[in-house]
């Protein structure tokens, strides 16, 4: 089966969490027998082509310059990409399908399989109603319109979570039959390798309660600073590790030096691989208190590190988490519960080493590429198979 | 001798046959079709059997008139007739059952309305309207005019393009109304220094432009609705001291140009202080939710809420006495000219053939009402550009549109520069193309489908729609789908891989994007 993906983040041109799904869903793909071609935005000092863990990288256009007109940037490059989409598949006899992964592809993939006619899926990570809590000027409008016309045009949309799939269905009006659910994956792999010198000195008595993410509102960390003195109150050996960078960093570092916890909370900035690795090895509980969430990767790293996660009871989080078995769930923004359920960890051990080794076995079994990448090229045999029986009922 | 009235009307609708029915696509042609081209046939063809001096210049754009020529679309368009007059009907009868008597008398004229122009289509113009405007042309009385191919906005197409546009503007032209068209109508009025000489080349007598583009000074601004994010700052030209009062030879070149007369221009179309803005006039965006039929007045055009029903009797009415203040105001203009010594002063009033019936739904009558009350005129009398007598007076023109601000902005904005990009590197795409193939029948057939292809590519539509973020879906998808046919053809052509089942692709997009086909053969390809 010959797939082409188009997606605008591809390893090492980075910004969300669609890179590194996209980087491990098409490795996983090709160990199944897939031939898989990317076409993504051209990085400096990456080569155009280049095949990686056998996938076909292919780097058109130009890398987005800060400042640039974002969208028109982003129509060029679906033009560039149409157009080298229409070279590869003379040359590999063509393609049986296209992935198109969120809005930003949206064009290449629809006029590639309209022109080429071949099946289109596409994978809606996040919708920008979702993403901004409504839309709110021109921009998010025509982004929405875009999102909807792609997640009706496809043959199968794939989302990552049940919650996503209420929202496909009740924004765009796309039926539940066509939203396939395929959950994100963790390689539990890549959380090995430790820093040989760390950044940060954590004592052997702390009790260290970690967060990642983007400091913005959504992601409920404000709660999680007020939250925390009452946890001190019943743990004084709690340190609390902010790791992330965003709009709210200043009024959070305020906060702190307003509840006195200067000593006590520790700031990160952007962490990850060894660093973030280290982290989560020290840590004795990761907290996910987000007030919306498509899907929720954070928690499933949390988890294949073996460390017990606490997350607000929103969007895919509430789908990953099974309350008490695999992780705690609290009702977002309510700061009593939250400093409640990390006390709990933090004292009673059983519980903790209860929930990480379930945890564990969830991630081996569900959360797996493995499993991901088998479940996606399903979804492509049904898709394809649906066309070629189309076909012959035309005769 | 009386003031010259050049009433020009420019008909265009995108290509839309077969790329999607309801909300987008070939319903726009149908609704032009039954609410303007044929009402306004009528029109003129009943006016000039009652005597009256009926003179008017068309510019039908060459994807209408394909379409407007095409058995797929008479066979479509009656369907759409029937379609709405059973439409018509079940909204009588549900609000008559409602006891809502008023808007179920419309429906009720709606029904009939569909049912006649079903009518008049079949036995009138034997479902051939081109051949209605070729017979009012070949009679006398109308003067159709030639514009470019695909509708492109040729300020901004580097040369090949411009050149095909114009040519096969042309061919398609001489095709329909067998005879080598006089005038050309610019796209949006789009002017650029040069433009005439290819023009001149395919022998084009005269064209139109904006009254700024001659007179200078600030642009009539005829889209003065941009949100906040699309406003522009109207930039004012240098006066000339020329006037739109006369036709002028463009400087040391042999073709004329007439420019709109703004006060004429102004008074239809402003929507502060045109006529279809109109309380009484129907509202053109509200609609019954069950049928999409409309049945409220503009009430108060500033309010969406609160519409009243539709009064045609109180709308026809209004309609003669704008049409009456229309021609006084045309008299007024003329005695203006006379006065700063114009003996014979020529009046040009440019409008998008659409707006009348479509749009402004009373605009048909409106129109008809203005001729009869030239007619009777002892000041002013219609006129086609020929019958003007050339032009005494040479005038440089500054490069312009009839769009908001005057220039380029419309088609060429932050919105918009990516899509110039695509239309550049295609224009270079097919060129290149060209290059590779050689002299068999199936190269010959895919480089004319690739000319297609770019032509669509180069419609300014899509610009305009993304612009204003109008239907700006259907006209993104249908740019990108042009540029990848186009795309597929050059690399099979590139790499010689003419095989089986690109004959068949090939076949199926000649069937989709089936127009100038006549023209085919021979010609700048």
């Amino acid at each position: 089966m010959k797939v082409l993906l188009f997606s605008w983040e591809y390893p090492p041109h980075m910004f969300g969490g669609l890179g590194q799904h996209v980087f491990d869903l098409s490795r996983f793909m090709v160990k199944q027998g897939a031939e898989i071609h990317i076409i993504t935005p051209r990085v400096q000092n990456c080569p155009d082509y280049q095949e990686e863990n056998g996938v076909h990288i292919h780097r058109v256009g130009n890398s987005y310059l800060e400042g640039e007109n974002f969208k028109s940037w982003t129509f060029r490059f679906n033009s560039d990409a149409i157009r080298e989409a229409v070279n590869i598949n003379n040359r590999i006899g063509g393609f049986d399908l296209v992935h198109a992964h969120d809005w930003l592809v949206a064009y290449a993939g629809r006029a590639v399989t309209k022109i080429f006619e071949i099946p289109l899926v596409t994978t809606i990570h996040a919708t920008e109603h979702g993403r901004n809590l409504g839309l709110h000027n021109r921009l998010q409008l025509e982004i929405h319109e875009i999102e909807k016309n792609l997640a009706l045009e496809a043959d199968r949309v794939i989302c990552c979570s049940q919650y996503m799939q209420d929202e496909i269905n009740t924004l765009f009006g796309r039926s539940r039959d066509d939203i396939i659910i395929i959950p994100n994956g963790v390689d539990p792999d890549i959380f090995l390798p430790m820093p040989e010198n760390p950044r940060f000195n954590i004592g052997e008595e702390d009790k260290v309660i970690v967060f990642l993410g983007r400091l913005v509102p959504e992601k409920g960390v404000w709660y999680l600073v007020n939250s925390f003195p009452q946890v001190l109150a019943e743990v004084p050996q709690a340190r609390l590790y902010i790791g992330g960078k965003g709009p709210m960093s200043a009024d959070l570092r305020k906060l702190t030096q307003k509840l006195g916890l200067e000593d006590k909370v520790v700031f990160t900035g952007f962490i990850y691989h060894e660093e973030r690795n280290y982290i989560y090895h020290k840590a004795r509980v990761a907290v996910f208190p987000s007030l919306y969430e498509p899907f929720g990767i954070v928690a499933l790293e949390a988890m294949a590190t073996n460390t017990p996660v606490i997350v607000g009871d929103v969007g895919g989080l509430a789908d990953i988490v099974e309350d008490g078995v695999t992780g705690l769930k609290v009702t977002p923004a309510n700061e009593e519960e939250l400093a409640n359920a990390i006390t709990r960890v933090l004292k009673d051990e059983n519980l903790a080493d209860n929930i990480c080794n379930n945890a564990s076995d969830v991630i081996t079994s569900v959360y797996n590429w493995e499993v991901i990448a088998r479940s996606t090229i399903k979804v492509y045999e049904q898709v394809l198979e649906q066309k070629n029986k189309k076909l012959f009922d035309l005769g | 001798m009386n003031s010259k009235i050049l009433l020009v009307l420019h008909s265009h609708i995108p290509y839309v046959k077969r790329q999607g029915r309801w909300p987008f696509g070939e319903v726009w042609l149908f609704e032009a079709m039954a609410e303007t081209y044929i009402p306004l046939i009528q029109a003129w063809i009943h006016l000039k059997d009652a005597g009256i001096n009926n003179v008017l210049s068309f510019s039908f754009s060459p994807t209408l008139l394909e379409q407007l020529s095409s058995t797929y679309i008479h066979k479509e368009f009656i369907a759409y007739l029937q379609e709405r007059e059973a439409l018509a009907l079940e909204d009588e009868r549900y609000y008559m059952s409602r006891g809502e008597k008023d808007i179920a008398r419309i429906a009720a004229f709606y029904r009939r309305y569909y049912r006649d122009i079903r009518r008049d289509f079949i036995v009138d113009f034997n479902k051939d309207i081109v051949r209605a405007i070729k017979r009012a042309q070949d009679e006398g009385g109308v003067e159709v005019i030639a514009t470019a191919a695909t509708h492109a906005y040729l300020p901004l197409l580097d040369t090949e393009g411009l050149k095909n546009q114009v040519l096969w503007g042309k061919r398609v032209y001489e095709h329909y109304f067998d005879r080598e068209p006089r005038g050309f109508w610019l796209p949006e009025c789009g002017y650029f220094h040069g433009i005439e000489d290819i023009l001149i080349d395919n022998g084009f007598k005269y064209f139109y432009v904006d009254s700024h583009a001659i007179e200078g000074g600030k642009p009539i601004e005829v889209y003065s609705e941009g949100g906040e994010e699309t406003e522009v700052e109207i930039p004012t030209f240098a006066r000339t001291g020329l006037s739109t009062y006369r036709p002028y030879r463009i400087k040391d070149k042999e073709i004329t140009v007439y420019g709109r007369n703004s006060m004429v221009s102004h008074q239809v179309w402003s929507a502060d202080y045109g006529y279809p803005g109109d309380p009484d006039y129907r509202e053109f965006h509200k609609h019954d939710p069950r049928s999409g039929l409309k049945y409220w007045k503009v009430t108060d055009r500033r309010i969406f809420d609160g519409k009243q029903i539709y009064n045609p009797d109180q709308a026809i009415l209004r309609a003669k006495q704008h049409a009456v203040h229309f021609v006084k105001s045309l008299e007024e203009n003329s005695q203006k000219a006379r006065k700063l010594g114009f003996s014979t002063p020529s009046i040009v009033g440019c409008y998008d053939t659409e707006l009348f019936g479509h749009w402004w739904w009373e605009g048909v009558s409106w129109l008809e009402e203005v001729i009869k009350e030239i007619d009777l005129s002892k000041e002013l009398e219609l006129a086609l550009p020929y019958e003007v007598g050339p032009a005494k007076h040479e005038a440089q023109v500054f490069e312009s549109s009839w769009g908001m601000g005057g220039k380029h902005y419309v088609w060429d904005n932050a919105e918009t520069t990516w899509m110039w990009e695509i239309i550049n590197k295609a224009g270079k795409e097919y060129e290149t193309l060209k290059i590779f193939a050689d002299g068999s029948d199936i190269h010959r057939m895919a480089v004319c489908q690739a000319l297609k292809e770019l032509m669509l590519i180069q419609s300014s539509d899509w610009l305009f729609m993304v612009s204003n973020n109008l239907t700006r879906d259907y006209a993104m998808k249908r740019f990108f789908e042009h540029y990848t046919k186009l795309l597929r053809i050059s690399n099979c052509l590139r790499n010689n891989k003419i095989d089986e089942e690109f004959v068949k692709w090939l076949d199926q997009i000649q069937y989709e994007d089936d127009f100038f086909n006549q023209v085919s053969s021979g010609g700048l390809i």
